[in-house]
């Protein structure tokens, strides 16, 4: 029973959703014969949010525990462990303060003007640590993305072999028809050599892998929908 | 004699270029002239109706039937559109289909037919890596991706987890899985554990090592790319959803020595794993891992239903194309009457 339930709820769930998509949205639902597959669907959302919200103390807890036990233990790097549990606490902290102090008017807000501890604003200290410490770390993990192209394409672009070769001449070719010049350099041959590589030669494989993949979507989703692939859920 | 695109492919036994350009130019001519044909069988078609007055042909009673269905009497709440969303029936008359051959070739694998899926190197690798890691005596790193629960591919990943998952503790090897959405984390150790308990050995699985890292992209991506510098897992399998992180995974852990296993369905993020990674597991191979790995019929036979649907797309295509081609040189032209006229049918 421990495994027939779930596998009946996920065949109820994605039997109900799939008629809900493909059921008339014309007109006002309660008028139609499957309108209320449409409530349904919404209700499953909704309840599905209430799911993934809960999750994410399931996903604290595993780092606070995983993060307490390397700290505990003195293992590798403990002390970014340290910091990221003092940034993690620290935010919430502060998140809360803000709302508090929101409803209750402390730190000099009044009805009218909402003043954060960090300034004007309903959530100016959050926002100040989001945009100011949070989003230049991670615009520095993205820029390092640069360099890695550049790594990866000196190791992918060696002639060794017949399909290495192509490689190479088609991203000299692609790169020619983008940089500044090219184009002139080539007398507009780079250009039109680019339009047609991108348009005809990459777009067909891209299309290829989407039909393909699309088609395996399709399947494990009806594979799953139906309870005839059942390896995703425990013993 | 001998066709010319056909004297161009014999002629070309060192696959010289000149052979090749013969050869293209040979096909671009008979495709030329088989086009050229078509539209003048159109062109015909046109006047010859034109000629016969106007009246209702086989297609347009068809299409008029279709209308009745479709809007009953015309009262509100009426006729297929009162059930159905009627733009999306397509839709579901694909799927029907599909599900239809799936059901077919299930049951044909499960009565013992043969069906062969060929090699796929990425997949022959996963054992490979795993087998390396265990030789080393170091882990393995598994990626799910970073996207949630309820994309297709990462539930996928949950089911190539729990083979991977039970490799390794048959070769009594550490399996390391960061994730990044905590709803997959309850999933990867499921799927950790039943991998373990499908091998046998319960006690293989280690609770602190399926790890929840951040729901941010790149936070995440920093904190995959520490435990490959720091743990070194000899082996780091990455295949699931993936974004703008996917290069710098793949090359950190080709930076950190590891044999690297990827494959996602996302074609934007393959071009960086085939050029950082040894495997790639590209697009459709990326749904066909359990059943390649595990040979179940019923898994390998929608396999062959996807690739017989592949088949069916594939000619309509083809007829898309011709029937595209043949409108854009004559307009006026409908669709019906060309093919009515192709295939010699007078309305």
């Amino acid at each position: 029973m421990k495994r027939e339930l779930p596998i009946l709820l996920t065949v109820l769930c994605g039997l109900g959703i799939t008629m809900a998509f493909f059921s008339s949205s014309a007109g006002d639902p309660d008028d139609l014969p499957l309108g209320w597959t449409k409530a349904v669907n919404s209700e499953l959302l909704a309840w599905a949010l209430v799911f993934f919200s809960v999750a994410f103390i399931l996903g604290i807890s595993n780092l606070v525990r995983i993060s307490l036990k390397t700290i505990s233990s003195r293992g590798e790097d403990w002390p970014y462990k340290a910091v990221m549990l003092i940034v993690l606490f620290g935010y919430l902290g502060i998140g809360l303060m803000e709302i508090h102090q929101q409803r209750y008017g402390f730190f000099g807000s009044t009805e009218d003007a909402v003043v954060g501890i960090a300034g004007q604003g309903e959530r100016a200290m959050r926002d100040w640590v989001y945009f100011k410490v949070f989003v230049p770390l991670q615009a520095t993990m993205f820029s390092l993305l640069a360099f890695f192209i550049a790594s990866a394409a000196f190791r992918a672009f060696r002639a060794r072999s017949l399909e290495s070769t192509l490689l190479l001449t088609a991203g000299a070719v692609i790169m020619l028809g983008q940089v500044p010049g090219g184009d002139e350099l080539t007398f507009g041959y780079a250009g039109r050599a680019l339009a047609f590589t991108m348009t005809y030669i990459n777009g067909a494989g891209q299309k290829a892998i989407i039909i393909g993949a699309t088609l395996g979507v399709l399947a494990t989703g009806l594979r799953i929908v139906l309870g005839i692939e059942r390896s995703y859920l425990s013993e | 004699m001998i066709a010319p695109p056909i004297a161009g492919l014999l002629d070309m036994p060192h696959q010289s270029l000149a052979g090749l350009v013969q050869a293209l130019s040979g096909l671009g001519e008979l495709v030329g002239q088989g086009l050229a044909r078509i539209n003048l069988i159109a062109a015909q078609a046109v006047t010859q109706s034109a000629d016969e007055g106007a009246g209702e042909s086989m297609v347009d009673s068809l299409w008029a039937w279709l209308d009745r269905i479709k809007e009953g009497n015309g009262d509100p709440g009426a006729g297929l559109q009162a059930w159905a969303d009627t733009e999306k029936l397509p839709t579901l008359i694909s799927i029907v289909v599909f599900g239809i051959l799936m059901f077919i070739y299930q049951r044909q694998a499960k009565a013992g037919k043969e069906i062969n899926i060929r090699r796929i190197a990425g997949l022959d690798a996963l054992d490979e890596a795993i087998g390396r890691a265990t030789e080393m005596g170091r882990p393995v790193l598994y990626v799910p991706g970073i996207d949630e629960i309820k994309e297709i591919q990462t539930i996928y990943s949950m089911m190539i987890l729990r083979h991977v998952a039970q490799k390794t503790a048959e070769y009594g090897t550490d399996l390391i899985v960061p994730v990044r959405d905590s709803v997959v984390m309850t999933f990867a150790e499921e799927a950790v554990k039943s991998g373990c308990m499908d091998a046998g050995r319960p006690d293989a699985f280690v609770k602190d090592n399926v790890r929840y890292l951040s729901n941010e992209q790149f936070a995440y991506c920093a904190g995959v790319a520490g435990i490959m510098a720091r743990e070194k897992p000899a082996a780091n399998i990455m295949l699931g959803m993936f974004f703008a992180e996917s290069l710098i995974l793949a090359e950190t852990g080709f930076m950190s020595g590891a044999i690297q296993v990827a494959g996602t369905a996302k074609q934007h993020q393959l071009p960086f794993f085939v050029a950082a990674c040894d495997y790639t597991i590209i697009g459709e191979e990326y749904f066909a891992v359990t059943a390649y790995l595990t040979k179940e019929p019923g898994l390998v036979g929608t396999i062959r239903a996807g690739d017989f649907t592949k088949i069916i797309g594939t000619a309509l295509i083809v007829l898309g194309v011709v029937l595209a081609t043949v409108y854009a040189e004559t307009p006026g032209l409908t669709w019906h009457d060309v093919i009515l006229r192709l295939y010699g049918i007078d309305k």
